[in-house]
């Protein structure tokens, strides 16, 4: 324990250097929720059926957290770890190459969580953010939450899986993360969608994590069933994709 | 060729250092599918030797570097031990007794050296042991710095210092001096002799000739996964080495004219830089054609040689220097070097 221990800390030196997914999952959201709070207020919307903008975009940009470091931060430490022979180096020593993997996922989740305390923080403190009116329903949230991060790391891990090189894995996390992010409601309200946009984001995954948590913390209509059950297949497929065609060289 | 095993060699023995050999590989074979590439391959390396395997790209240096670092598994046959350790089945403990650099392997990006050194000391639960070794490698003072701050040089000298973090017995090298210039090839071939005199086993693999023959107690030459030649530089150079050459300026060969050829001597293509090549053996021949020259009242300057190199041997072994038997081959045009 000791031994992982040390190795999260040098993990977590390496990833305090690596500027985009500091800023994409510290800076980011804060700063969109900062220019949307600062325009619209969080006064009730009829356009938002009757919710606050900053209520409504905290769960909403809680997915976009933890998708960042899930979709992109995740995978991509991992590729480059395999490709430059970083993992080769540590299977050599007597602590393995899987330790560093799960240090970097360590390291990355905790940066979502610092990611969500900031944007909680946030907009409790400029916009008056409501919180989760009962203790269920904040354990709710929490659990629609840490779903929707290990849906988002499976998803991660399968990226990182099946690209053939770093350079594939860049290409094809971004080409995954931006729909996933901007077809969802993570960053634009799923409620100002028109009819075919919105039949477009049911096939993003991450639309029933925004719909879950938005569910759990303001008790908006959604078909609770329907978004477990696709989450929780999604997890079990991309976990086992991921853990079968996983390769370490 | 049958491999000679002249386990009782080492160039560099500590009495201290445990009696047998640290590494002990016999008749290993590794095939992917139905690719064999290591073909029933057997050496040893006693502790404070430095071993060499050379051999061109796909020869199999690196599948055997591998499985007896335990990095492979299909080790199809044939068995490895590490100071009577199985590096596959004891993966752990092996680990432990082994550094490893591995020439493609970069280091993790963003890093500090001093971050890497703590990694490596808190793996192989030494605390502290960095400091003499970036000491030893003029590193002390980057432990602030960056890996990507550092030269070519000063990375592979890290390599060098972090394999010999923790009580290993054998340290493997892959290419180390691939990409290094000469001063910091000289560099890292002091620390290797220092490795070597502290009783650790060194295990390397070189493109390189000079080096090899400048560090290795024993060289094994592989060719298709097969080792076709094992023992000292020296001896591998005089059985597979080719004759010696034997130049003699223009004027001076005028002046003898076919003598040489009249002790037996092989005239080669004349070189492009003014002087005429004999196949010949070293000292005998050399001294006959220097008695000719100097008889025939010439200065005994105009007579030079060139004694086989352990890459001749290796060329010749490995197959490249194809036409050896033909001394008109161009292979002999290397006067001028």
């Amino acid at each position: 324990m000791g031994l992982l221990w040390q190795v999260v800390r040098f993990e977590a030196r390496r990833m305090m250097r690596n500027f985009a997914p500091v800023f994409f999952a510290l800076a980011f959201p804060v700063l969109m929720l900062c220019m949307f709070g600062g325009i619209y207020g969080n006064k009730p919307s009829s356009q938002l059926d009757g919710r606050g903008t900053v209520d409504l975009s905290v769960p909403a940009y809680l997915v976009l957290v933890v998708s960042v470091t899930g979709l992109m931060s995740f995978p991509l430490g991992l590729a480059e770890y395999r490709d430059r022979k970083v993992l080769k180096r540590f299977r050599a020593t007597p602590l393995g190459a899987p330790a560093m993997l799960i240090a970097q996922g360590l390291v990355n989740i905790a940066l979502s969580l610092l990611g969500a305390v900031l944007l909680i923080v946030a907009g409790r403190l400029f916009f008056g953010l409501h919180l989760p009116n009962s203790t269920g329903a904040a354990v709710a949230a929490a659990g629609a939450l840490v779903l929707a991060t290990l849906v988002m790391y499976a998803l991660g891990g399968v990226i990182a899986a099946v690209a053939p090189s770093e350079r594939a894995a860049t290409a094809v996390a971004n080409l995954v993360y931006f729909p996933m992010i901007f077809l969802s409601g993570a960053t634009i309200p799923l409620q100002i969608f028109p009819s075919t946009m919105k039949k477009i984001s049911d096939g993003v995954p991450a639309t029933y994590a925004v719909k879950l948590l938005q569910h759990a913390w303001l008790d908006s209509p959604t078909n609770v069933a329907l978004d477990v059950g696709v989450l929780a297949g999604l997890l079990i497929l991309a976990a086992t994709a991921a853990a079968r065609l996983f390769r370490w060289e | 060729m049958t491999p000679k095993q002249s386990g009782a060699f080492a160039r560099r023995q500590t009495p201290t250092a445990g009696d047998g050999p640290v590494v002990r590989v016999e008749r290993l074979s590794v095939a992917y599918g139905s690719l064999v590439a290591v073909r029933d391959v057997s050496f040893e390396v006693g502790p404070g030797e430095i071993f060499g395997l050379v051999g061109p790209n796909g020869a199999g240096k690196t599948s055997i570097t591998e499985s007896v670092g335990g990095l492979r598994s299909p080790v199809r046959s044939g068995s490895i031990s590490v100071c009577g350790l199985d590096p596959h089945r004891d993966r752990r403990a092996v680990s432990r007794l082994i550094g490893m650099q591995l020439q493609e392997s970069q280091f993790p990006s963003r890093t500090r050296v001093g971050e890497l050194c703590d990694l490596y000391e808190a793996i192989y639960s030494e605390p502290g042991a960095s400091a003499r070794l970036l000491e030893t490698f003029g590193l002390a003072d980057r432990r602030r710095s960056l890996i990507t701050e550092l030269s070519g040089g000063m990375r592979q000298r890290l390599a060098l210092a972090l394999a010999q973090i923790g009580d290993v017995r054998l340290v493997i090298l892959d290419e180390l001096t691939t990409g290094l210039d000469p001063e910091h090839r000289r560099g890292t071939w002091h620390a290797v002799l220092d490795l070597a005199e502290r009783g650790v086993a060194v295990l390397l693999t070189s493109h390189s000739m000079d080096e090899v023959a400048a560090l290795c107690g024993r060289v094994g030459v592989l060719r298709d996964g097969e080792l076709i030649a094992l023992d000292t530089p020296a001896r591998l150079t005089a059985a597979h080495g080719g004759p010696t050459i034997i130049s003699v300026g223009f004027d001076a060969a005028a002046g003898i004219g076919q003598l040489p050829e009249a002790l037996g001597l092989t005239r080669l293509s004349s070189g492009t830089n003014g002087q005429v090549d004999y196949a010949a053996r070293f000292p005998t021949d050399y001294d006959r054609v220097v008695q000719q020259v100097v008889t025939a009242g010439l200065p005994a300057s105009a007579v030079t040689r060139r004694l086989p190199t352990l890459e001749d041997a290796y060329l010749g072994l490995v197959g490249i220097g194809t036409d050896r038997t033909a001394p008109e081959n161009h292979a002999f045009e290397k006067g001028g070097d």
